[in-house]
C-alpha cells in the first residue's frame, strides 16, 4: 500500500529519535494507514472498538494516579503509575498533548503485566494507532482486548 | 545470459536514478533559492537581513532571537507562536498548525514559527521580553548523582558572558545526537542555581523513560562537555505580593523553588516560606543537609520533607504520606499567601484543588506545566 503524503510527513516525526527515543514505529515497514487499518480489523473481529480500549485503559490509569505513585488493588488488577514533569504532543498533531505518565498495571488472577503511557491512551482512543511492531509501547490489540477483559457482555461494542 | 541482462538494467536504472537524485538537488537549490528576505520585526524595531529557504523558527534563532518551544519544530507543541503581518505566512494557515490557532489568533494574524519558511519579506509581531532571551555555549564542570534517577548539572557560561535571569525561569538544554537520536533535541529545565550567580547555572534532569534528552543527559554527557542553552524563559517567578510563600515540589521540581528560596533570603526579603518537598521513598529524597541548614541559619524558612511509603529501613523520622495531605493538615487558608508549585501533572492538579479549597485563586497559584 502506497502512503498518502500527509501520513508519510506523520511517520517521519513517528520515527525514533524525533519526538521520543525509540519512536512510535519500531521496526513495523508498514504504511501508518496499514498499521491502523489491519489492527481495526482485528478489533472488528474481536467486536471491541479503539474507544472502549482506550476508556478501560484511562479508567486503570486513574485509579493508578489516585495513589500518587503507590501500587494500588482495583480488584481484578494491581496497578501502578509513575510521573514525570512534563508533557508530550500527540505524533498525529491534533493539539492534544498527554502527560509524561506510565502506568503497570498486573493481572491479579495471572500476574500477566501491561504498561502503557497517557500518550499510549491517546493514540489508541483517537486513532486506533497501537504503534508499530517492535515500538516498546507497541500493544496487541487481541492481547490488550483478552488483558483488560473485553468486550464484557454488559458492555456493546461500539460502532 | 539473463544474469547479464538483469545486470545491465539494474546498472541502468541506478544511472538514472543517480542523475534524477542530481538534477532533483539542482532544482532544489536554483527553484528554491529565496534569496535574501528582510524581515522587519515589530514595525521597525528591528530590521534583519536573512536568508531565505528555512523555517521562521530556526531563521529568527540563527538570527539570536528565540521563541519558545517545547518540540523543537515538529508542529505538535503549539508555542512557537508569532504575527505576520505580511509575507508569504500572512493569512494562509496550514493544516498542521489548525489544532493549535484560536478563531482569535488566526484573525490576529498568528502562525507557528516552525511551519512557515521565510520565502519573502515578511512584517512580524513578536513580544519584546523574548529578544532578552540569549544563548550561551556553556561547559559542564559537574555532573552529580542527587539521586538514582536526579543529575545535577553544572554548567559554567564562557567567559566574560553572564546570565541575567529571575529565580524559577527555566532555560532550554540542547542535546547532541546519540544513539538512534540523530538530531538535536531541547528541552525546558528549571534554573536551580541562585539567581546571583550569573556566570554558572545549574539544572536538576530527572531520567524519563524514553526520554530524549534526559536520556542524553543521563548516558552521553561527560564533565568537560561544551553543553548549548538558551534562556531565560517562563513566568515562574516570585511575585511576592504577600506575607507568606507556599513552595510545593516534588522530584526535580526543587529546582526552580531552591533558586526561589535562596533569591528571598539574599535579597532579605521579609516572607515566610513553607517548603513542603514530596518524595516516594527516602532514597527519592536530595538536598536534605542543604535545606536543614537553611532551617537552621533562616527562622522565616520552614522545609517539610514528606516520603508517601518510606522503606522500614530508612528510619524515616519526619512527615509520612503523600505532599498533598501535609499540605491540607498544615496551610490553613490562604489569606496573605502565594504559592508556587512545581512537579508532575497529577501533582500539580491535586495541590491546585486543595490550593483553591482554601482561598487560593488563580491569581495567588505559579506553576510550570513542564
Amino acid at each position: 500500500m502506497k502512503e498518502n503524503p500527509r501520513d508519510a510527513l506523520l511517520r517521519i516525526d513517528m520515527e525514533a529519535g524525533r519526538l521520543i527515543k525509540d519512536g512510535f514505529l519500531g521496526t513495523d515497514p508498514r504504511p501508518l494507514s496499514e498499521i491502523i487499518s489491519q489492527d481495526l480489523d482485528t478489533l472488528a473481529a474481536l467486536e471491541v472498538s479503539h474507544v472502549i480500549l482506550g476508556e478501560a485503559m484511562r479508567q486503570l490509569t486513574r485509579k493508578g494516579m489516585a495513589a500518587m505513585g503507590e501500587e494500588v488493588d482495583t480488584g481484578d488488577y494491581l496497578v501502578k503509575t509513575e510521573e514525570y514533569m512534563g508533557w508530550l504532543g500527540c505524533p498525529f498533531k491534533d493539539a492534544r498533548r498527554a502527560a509524561k505518565r506510565n502506568t503497570r498495571v498486573t493481572d491479579k488472577a495471572t500476574g500477566q503485566q501491561m504498561r502503557w503511557s497517557d500518550l499510549s491512551i491517546h493514540l489508541i482512543e483517537e486513532h486506533a494507532f497501537f504503534q508499530g511492531k517492535g515500538s516498546p509501547f507497541r500493544l496487541e490489540p487481541e492481547a490488550l482486548a483478552a488483558f483488560l477483559r473485553l468486550p464484557r457482555p454488559d458492555r456493546p461494542a461500539e460502532a | 545470459m539473463d544474469f547479464m541482462i538483469v545486470a545491465k538494467t539494474v546498472g541502468s536504472l541506478a544511472l538514472v536514478s543517480g542523475v534524477l537524485a542530481v538534477i532533483i538537488s539542482i532544482a532544489d537549490k536554483v527553484l528554491n533559492n529565496y534569496g535574501q528576505c528582510k524581515l522587519d520585526i515589530n514595525q521597525g524595531q528591528k530590521q534583519l537581513t536573512v536568508e531565505g529557504g528555512s523555517s521562521l523558527l530556526s531563521t529568527l534563532a540563527g538570527q539570536k532571537i528565540f521563541i519558545p518551544s517545547a518540540c523543537g519544530g515538529k508542529a505538535t507543541c503549539g508555542l512557537c507562536k508569532v504575527q505576520v503581518l505580511s509575507g508569504v505566512g500572512a493569512g494562509q494557515v496550514l493544516p498542521t498548525e489548525e489544532p493549535y490557532l484560536s478563531e482569535k489568533e488566526r484573525a490576529e494574524n498568528y502562525r507557528l514559527s516552525c511551519q512557515i519558511k521565510v520565502k519573502s519579506d515578511m512584517q512580524l509581531l513578536i513580544p519584546e521580553e523574548l529578544f532578552n532571551i540569549r544563548e550561551f555555549i556553556c561547559e559542564l564542570v559537574e555532573l552529580e548523582d542527587m539521586t538514582y534517577d536526579i543529575k545535577r548539572l553544572r554548567l559554567k557560561l564562557p567567559p566574560g558572558e553572564e546570565i541575567s535571569f529571575k529565580a524559577g525561569q527555566f532555560v532550554q538544554l540542547y542535546s547532541k545526537p546519540y544513539g538512534k537520536v540523530k538530531e538535536e533535541v531541547f528541552r525546558a529545565y528549571s534554573i536551580s542555581s541562585k539567581a546571583s550567580e550569573k556566570d554558572h547555572l545549574e539544572l536538576l534532569v530527572r531520567l524519563v523513560p524514553d526520554g530524549l534528552c534526559t536520556t542524553w543527559v543521563h548516558t552521553a554527557l561527560k564533565v568537560g562537555d561544551q553543553v548549548r542553552v538558551s534562556g531565560p524563559y517562563g513566568e515562574f517567578y516570585l511575585r511576592g505580593d504577600c506575607e507568606e510563600l507556599i513552595m510545593v515540589a516534588g522530584g526535580s521540581g526543587l529546582a526552580p523553588i531552591r533558586s526561589l528560596v535562596y533569591d528571598v533570603i539574599e535579597k532579605g526579603l521579609p516572607h515566610k516560606m513553607r517548603f513542603f518537598f514530596g518524595a516516594n521513598t527516602v532514597k527519592d529524597l536530595y538536598y536534605m543537609e542543604e535545606f536543614a541548614r537553611i532551617e537552621k541559619d533562616y527562622p522565616q524558612f520552614t522545609f517539610i520533607p514528606c516520603v508517601a511509603t518510606p522503606e522500614a529501613e530508612a528510619n524515616w523520622q519526619g512527615e509520612t504520606g503523600f505532599v498533598t495531605v501535609a499540605l491540607e493538615n498544615q496551610v490553613d487558608s490562604g489569606q496573605g499567601k502565594e504559592a508556587y508549585l512545581c512537579g508532575s501533572p497529577g501533582m500539580l492538579s491535586a495541590c491546585i484543588r486543595i490550593l483553591k479549597s482554601k482561598g487560593f485563586t488563580s491569581d495567588t497559584i505559579f506553576f510550570d506545566e513542564f
